[in-house]
């Protein structure tokens, strides 16, 4: 992308309006410097999302701001002010790459908060079970070979994944063909957590850890809608910085927003409901609330994994 | 809204274009179904309305629109490229559309008087959505807003606001939705607060264009 104005100077703001021209309206300054006798403009791009919070302490609308999302050259050139870098189409690029990286690190911030309440789905209960066994199996005799979990017609390589899988985690060791709990097993066992949260705690580690592995590989896929309509709620939580309520027509829009896909009203209310039934989201009619515990839990693994990163606030 | 004491109700009021009841002119106007989508939605709509009282056909749907105004998601329209790329299309059913800052109260006057122009479009401050929704805190940098004015006068002016389904059901709908009110004297200082102070857009027959352009080159 090259602009030439008829300018002997160069002023940022001018160079700022070409590019709102040019580029978008929504671009802002976030710096300026000089290098090597060229004057660098970075921009930043604002989010239009209003986060609208039905909550006591009246309506709140929030724009979000991507910040640094491009950088721009500008030097005099035979009295001209000449202003190079990224294009149109790349700014876009850059911008939605972005973008979907923040609701993809929210999920894997949200996924491992949410698994207790992701059990009680029998579709992800049934799917955790081989893990779950072997788990149990350790726990209470010390080894495991693959065949105990191993079901008639199934392949070995299947089974093999589970463990896999532990052994990666440093939840379970090789041992004589079979497998003995391992360091991550021990040093739960030591902090004295006991079954069952010792089972949740590791199968939530798994989850937090291979979360891509389990969607992509085993295809647990059962997870991505009750992920979805809960990222939906809790990532503009996350944004407004308290809990929500939320209109379902809003989280309607913010899952359009997140995933570029629509669902048919009766999946929606379905899918809804079976997030407010697993307990990941409240219902007080017409709105959706938060889980309170969950929300603090999220907030602070949010915080610590840089969520919201590249967005200023306020 | 601030409401405005003894004034007329909206639906009841007539516009200054065609004399014809604001109820009556905004039935058509679709909402805008992008926070950032204003400006294409905003031409959308003047083009429905132009069209329906030339009777000509140069509505276009708003996915030609956003087309033809390089709308993305993420990034708006791109400013540069709409007047070009606009007038591509209607100088074939000989009608123009032209833009402009620093514009003057009495040319915006002008543009909602003349029947042979659209309604125009406007850009306003983001501090227009603290007067339309007062019950709402704004945080975070918001950015200009485009609306469709309708009627003009010294003491008010009435614009349709595309936007106003996605602030929920809160913001008080007086007549048809999308229909606001202002005091001229705050909305004046928001069109000149805006990043491209006083901007205006309007479309007009060719014939007419003439004219449009010495008195606002002036």
């Amino acid at each position: 992308m090259k602009i030439t104005l008829e300018r002997g100077l160069y002023d940022a703001k001018v160079v700022l309006h070409e590019l709102r021209r040019d580029i978008s309206p929504y671009l802002y300054q976030n710096s300026t410097q000089r290098s090597n006798g060229k004057n660098l403009l970075t921009v930043g791009l604002g989010i239009q999302e209003p986060i609208l919070d039905h909550g006591d302490e009246g309506l709140v609308v929030r724009f979000l701001s991507l910040d640094n999302i491009a950088t721009y050259e500008a030097q005099v050139k035979g009295g001209q002010l000449v202003v190079e870098g990224p294009s149109r189409r790349d700014v876009d690029r850059k911008a939605k790459d972005r973008y979907d990286a923040i609701v993809s690190k929210s999920h894997r911030t949200l996924l491992p908060i949410l698994y207790g309440r992701l059990v009680r789905i029998p579709e992800v209960s049934i799917a955790m079970s081989p893990l779950r066994r072997i788990l149990i199996f350790l726990e209470e005799t010390g080894h495991i070979s693959p065949e105990v979990i191993q079901k008639p017609h199934q392949s070995v390589s299947r089974v093999e994944r589970y463990f896999s899988l532990l052994k990666e985690l440093g939840y379970i060791a090789s041992d004589n063909g079979g497998y003995v709990p391992g360091s991550g097993f021990s040093e739960l066992k030591a902090d004295a957590v006991e079954p069952p949260e010792l089972y949740e705690r590791i199968l939530g580690d798994v989850i937090r850890q291979r979360s891509k592995y389990l969607q992509e590989v085993l295809h647990w896929t059962m997870m991505v809608p009750f992920l979805r309509w809960s990222n939906v709620y809790y990532l503009p939580a996350y944004a407004a910085g308290h809990l929500l309520r939320s209109e379902r027509r809003e989280l309607v829009r913010n899952y359009s927003r997140y995933y570029r896909a629509r669902r048919t009203e009766a999946e929606t209310i379905f899918q809804l409901q079976r997030t407010v039934d697993v307990g990941a989201l409240r219902r007080e009619k017409p709105f959706y609330l938060g889980d309170p515990t969950l929300l603090e839990s999220y907030f602070r693994s949010a915080d610590e994994a840089g969520v919201l990163d590249p967005v200023r606030r306020s | 809204m601030r409401k405005m004491p003894g004034k007329e109700p909206l639906e009841d009021v007539k516009d200054g274009k065609t004399s014809r009841r604001l109820a009556e002119v905004v039935d058509g106007f679709k909402f805008q179904p992008s926070p950032n989508s204003c400006y294409p939605n905003g031409i959308h709509n003047i083009l429905k309305d132009l069209s329906k009282r030339h009777g000509v056909g140069i509505g276009l749907s708003e996915q030609r629109v956003n087309k033809l105004v390089g709308y993305t998601e993420r990034l708006g329209p791109r400013l540069n490229v709409v007047v070009t790329n606009l007038n591509a299309q209607l100088r074939k059913a000989d009608y123009r559309c032209g833009e402009k800052t620093s514009a003057k109260y009495s040319e915006l006057l002008s543009i909602l008087r003349d029947e042979e122009q659209s309604y125009p479009l406007v850009g306003v401050a983001p501090d227009y959505f603290n007067e339309v929704a007062p019950r709402y805190r704004t945080v975070g940098s918001a950015d200009d807003h485009v609306l469709i004015c309708l009627k003009l006068t010294e003491e008010e002016i009435i614009v349709w606001d595309g936007y106003i389904h996605h602030l929920g059901a809160s913001v008080r709908v007086e007549g048809a939705p999308g229909l606001m009110r202002l005091a001229t004297g705050r909305f004046l200082e928001l069109w000149d607060g805006a990043w491209d102070p006083s901007w205006v857009f309007w479309i007009s027959r060719e014939k007419t264009q003439a004219t449009t352009l010495i008195d606002f080159e002036r």
